[in-house]
């Protein structure tokens, strides 16, 4: 009963954050599909950080392919 | 017995808050050029401005633009990413943190989404110079030394008797307003003061998501990273197409070949 109180919060929780984003970034069993800033798209997987590591990784990502 | 161990807890909270944040009275604003390609003259950029936080104790040399990230990113969720995206990016991730009881320099630079903390022991050597100026408003004198493969030369006062400086530049009898190596390469000009009655408090929570690693380490972790970082991204779940892979290939070996000019020529002191 404990878990699934916590997975419904983390469910709920992941679906408000991305909710005010332009930038699209959705979760779909265990990945977030993220898209870049420059149209390209990706999928993170399994990640096993925090919220604040999650975003950091998007921004290096996104600076990867998209910065000129 | 709950009301100690609430007191004891609430002890703790205040003295963990106290550690995570660094107290300063004094910042001293520095500006930072750099020629990013040591082969195209043109590359020498004004890149940002850098903070040097002080009290007696110690010190924190940090990117203006990382100390703005960092504020947003400590509480930031998914909405704050657009945000996040269009601020200008730090030239450095690194903090460096000076202590002045002792000759060891402590590290934390950010790629990816890790941040790794590791140690590094300057010996620098000056010669100080009879050879006297005035910058900005104050009287200056010049010294000399050799760091890690250049040759600086730096402008100090002793108006301010603060044996520090930006970067890991310190054992001059007063502040560093002023450092430059001979190829001027590097350039590191004060461009302000604050000066503060109260103390003022940064947060410095690095410790506690800092990976600590020995300096070769971090140095092969981050060779390893510019090189190929591709697994490095897909290790912490990023899936790739094989075309958006290929571009960010090429956007690293452009950029590695861009930036080939970094501070510290050589790994260690001569």
């Amino acid at each position: 009963m404990k878990n699934l109180f916590l997975t419904l919060v983390f469910v709920l929780g992941t679906a408000t954050s991305f909710a005010g984003s332009n930038v699209v970034a959705e979760e779909d069993a265990g990945c977030i599909h993220v898209t870049l800033s420059c149209g390209g798209e990706y999928d993170v997987c399994n990640f096993k950080g925090t919220t604040k590591q999650l975003i950091k990784s998007v921004l290096v990502n996104d600076d990867a392919v998209c910065a000129d | 017995m709950k009301k100690i161990l609430l007191i004891f807890t609430t002890l703790i909270s205040i003295t963990t808050y106290a550690q995570n944040n660094l107290n300063y009275k004094l910042i001293a604003k520095y500006n930072y050029q750099k020629q990013i390609d040591s082969t195209d003259e043109k590359s020498k950029i004004n890149l940002e401005n850098y903070s040097l936080y002080l009290n007696e104790d110690n010190s924190l040399f940090v990117s203006d633009n990382r100390i703005r990230l960092d504020t947003i990113l400590n509480n930031a969720n998914f909405s704050d990413l657009d945000k996040l995206r269009s601020l200008p990016k730090p030239s450095s991730n690194k903090r460096i943190f000076k202590s002045t009881s002792s000759k060891k320099i402590t590290i934390y630079d950010e790629f990816y989404d890790n941040i790794y903390m590791y140690n590094d022991t300057v010996n620098m050597k000056w010669k100080i110079t009879n050879i006297y100026d005035t910058l900005n408003n104050m009287k200056v004198r010049r010294a000399e030394t050799k760091f890690r493969g250049r040759n600086y030369i730096a402008w100090y006062t002793s108006e301010i008797p603060i044996s520090d400086g930006p970067y890991k530049f310190r054992g001059l009898p007063g502040l560093i307003i002023k450092i430059y190596d001979s190829k001027k390469e590097i350039n590191y000009s004060l461009i302000g003061l604050e000066k503060y009655k109260k103390s003022k408090s940064l947060n410095n929570n690095y410790d506690n998501e800092a990976l600590s690693v020995s300096k070769s380490e971090y140095t092969k972790i981050k060779k390893n990273f510019k090189q190929n970082p591709i697994p490095y991204m897909e290790s912490q779940g990023a899936v790739f197409s094989e075309e958006t892979k290929r571009i960010i290939r090429e956007k690293f070996r452009k950029r590695n070949e861009k930036t080939n000019n970094p501070i510290e020529l050589k790994e260690n002191d001569e």
